[in-house]
């Protein structure tokens, strides 16, 4: 099969010693930055984003996967053994995971969960896997109209999805375009909204708008961990699973592999609402369901395989489609594109290497990420341990070296002060800021896409109804926009 | 009620684009149709938000605006001192300067201990490690 000569192909590219080197620092450091509570996925991979700027394409991407994933196992560390989640898809992990702990049981707790977020992890590569060709397939009778349907799906997926009102979300979508707007058009040559301002001429950089909307604001709002026990000490033995633990695990771990799996190719949404969801699923399927909550190994691995699937079949709207699955995701797709690389139905076909070489990174980072968990526990418990106001400073100057190291531009610093600025006033009034994210990454190419359909049409819009898969894409989108607002007048949106 | 600030981005992002890019029509997209329809749609968006939000009462989120200056401050003094002082000087005192924006500090020399450590790690990471092409002290070329 096509797909297994291509893995063997993408295992060649990792399996070099440079490649691997990268795969593991990115694995590692995400990890590390996964635990500090806080600090997410998306934070994480901003802050470390400028690190990979100068590695060629395909190594840039796999160090940036493996921080992503990485995180992901990092931040139920912190859930676990102190009740703040490293992230915001391990809020359900403190649920079960920290009364495991303060039953003793925390070294048992972590190894579960590094083996249900592995297992997880695997289960969505092989349907990443098993859907790679068949969607690409399908890509090939995407044209310009095709793709903008598709995007804009994607974009009101997004602002539908997101915590908070739907109306917000879209209202941060669009704010996500304009801003792309930024810079010069391709098309004519002018230059937009750059005020005279030389540094403006390219736009607003990604790294620069990242780490003002999630590393600025976060520590604008945030004033400590609030670390409350310090822990015990971990010992091996510990940590070894007992035989019925094991056996109340199989299950929840497949259900939450198959809830992650779902969600996790679902644009817009991502490991956080598949790990939501894996717990609500585990509480109605369950046989031991009174007892989450209390420490239940039930809740604890289900969850965790659920985010750890849905972070690797998120990839796949990401890659075929070129449809982030969640903000991390559009990240990705933003990286990618700077390095001249388009995700979407053609590039399996285009930059084999590269698709086959990050899916076999996924393979070797889990296992890594595996080995990496069970004798650094020890190192990650120290971490949490550093009070917060030590180590926000420290962040700061990172944001800016960060932002200053990607163009050597000191007016980029200015830029993410004022985004924080603006950004901390957005989310006090409860505006998020994925949507935006997302508007921000695919602006110019829906412009683009959009621009290129009525050429075509000669300014007909009836051009996004004639073809079948556009026209779906856009009932689709229309729907979910219906929905959203119906929602939205029944609840009175009470939380404004 | 700060929701009317997101009406007023809209509409200024329209009214700039109106008059500074050619808009042109459909068929022949100029630079100025995406952002000026965008601003529309957000001026509309941003007035469905503000009429449905308009009987809630307020409840914002606590603004610690000290905080808020501090840390923006913070930033704007590397950026201001980055070229002058050299990136180690920089970090030093934006980074002490950070420090204030929170109450956990015992004193003054924990402050400037914390500042000093940064400043390592920010050595290390960035000079030794990654070869950031940056001034490093006052008035040496790197």
């Amino acid at each position: 099969m096509e797909s297994i000569l291509g893995l063997i192909g993408g295992f060649n590219t990792i399996l070099e010693p440079t490649v691997l080197f990268y795969c593991f620092i990115g694995v590692f450091l995400g990890t590390l930055v996964g635990v500090i509570p806080g600090i997410g996925a998306l934070a994480a991979v901003s802050l470390l984003l400028p690190l990979t700027y100068h590695l060629n394409p395909t190594v840039a991407i796999i160090t940036i996967a493996g921080i992503y994933y990485g995180t992901q196992y990092g931040g139920s560390t912190a859930s676990i053994l102190l009740n703040l989640p490293g992230s915001p898809s391990n809020v359900i992990t403190c649920i079960d995971g920290y009364p495991m702990s303060k039953q003793g049981r925390s070294g048992v707790a972590l190894c579960m969960t590094a083996i249900a977020s592995f297992v997880g992890s695997m289960i969505g590569v092989a349907i990443l896997l098993l859907f790679s060709l068949e969607i690409a397939n399908l890509g090939l009778k995407f044209g310009p109209a095709e793709y903008f349907s598709l995007m804009m799906l994607g974009l009101v997926m997004a602002a539908a999805m997101t915590s908070g009102s739907i109306l917000k979300g879209f209202a941060m979508v669009t704010l996500g375009l304009i801003i792309g707007t930024i810079g010069i058009d391709i098309h004519s040559g002018i230059p937009r909204f750059h005020f005279e301002i030389p540094s403006l001429m390219d736009g607003i950089g990604l790294v620069t708008l990242v780490m003002g909307l999630f590393g600025l604001v976060e520590i604008l709002m945030s004033d400590k961990f609030q670390c409350r026990e310090k822990n015990n000490s971990i010992t091996f033995k510990s940590m070894t699973p007992t035989k019925d633990d094991i056996k109340r695990s199989v299950y929840p771990i497949l259900r939450g592999t198959a809830v992650g799996s779902f969600f996790g190719t679902l644009p817009g949404i991502g490991p956080t609402i598949a790990s939501f969801s894996a717990y609500s699923v585990e509480k109605k399927f369950s046989k031991n369901s009174d007892k989450l909550g209390t420490g239940a190994i039930e809740g604890l691995v289900s969850p965790e395989a659920a985010n750890n699937a849905a972070v690797q079949t998120a990839w796949i709207p990401t890659l075929m489609l070129g449809i982030p699955g969640d903000a991390v995701m559009s990240l990705m797709i933003a990286v990618l594109i700077i390095h001249g690389i388009y995700p979407g139905p053609t590039m399996i076909a285009q930059q084999p290497e590269i698709f086959w070489g990050l899916i076999a990174s996924f393979i070797i980072g889990n296992i890594l990420l595996l080995i990496l968990n069970i004798p650094f526990i020890k190192i990650w418990v120290r971490l949490l341990q550093i009070p917060y106001h030590y180590l926000y400073p420290l962040i700061l100057i990172f944001i800016s070296v960060g932002v200053y190291s990607v163009s050597n531009n000191i007016f980029d610093i200015y830029i993410v002060a004022l985004i924080g600025i603006v950004g901390y006033f957005l989310y006090a009034d409860n505006y998020q800021f994925p949507p935006l994210l997302l508007g921000f990454v695919l602006g110019p190419l829906i412009e683009e896409k959009l621009r290129r359909s009525l050429l075509i049409s000669g300014g007909d819009f009836k051009i996004f109804f004639e073809s079948p898969i556009s026209a779906a894409l856009l009932a689709t989108t229309a729907l979910i926009i219906i929905f959203a607002v119906i929602k939205f007048i029944k609840s009175g949106d009470r939380r404004s | 009620m700060r929701h009317i600030l997101i009406i007023f981005v809209g509409i200024s992002v329209s009214c700039y684009a109106y008059f500074n890019y050619n808009i042109g029509e459909p068929s022949h997209m100029g630079p100025g149709f995406f952002p000026f329809y965008l601003g529309i749609i957000l001026a509309v968006i941003g007035t469905t938000i503000f009429l449905a939000t308009f009987n809630k009462k307020f409840l914002p989120k606590k603004l610690n605006y000290k905080k808020l200056i501090i840390i923006i401050s913070s930033i704007i003094l590397f950026s201001t001192t980055l070229n002058t002082l050299g990136i180690l000087l920089s970090t030093f005192l934006s980074s002490l300067l950070s420090t204030y924006a929170n109450k956990n500090y015992i004193n003054n020399t924990s402050r400037i201990i914390v500042a000093l450590t940064i400043t390592l790690i920010t050595w290390i990471v960035f000079i030794l490690f990654l070869d950031v092409p940056i001034k490093i002290f006052p008035g040496i070329i790197t």
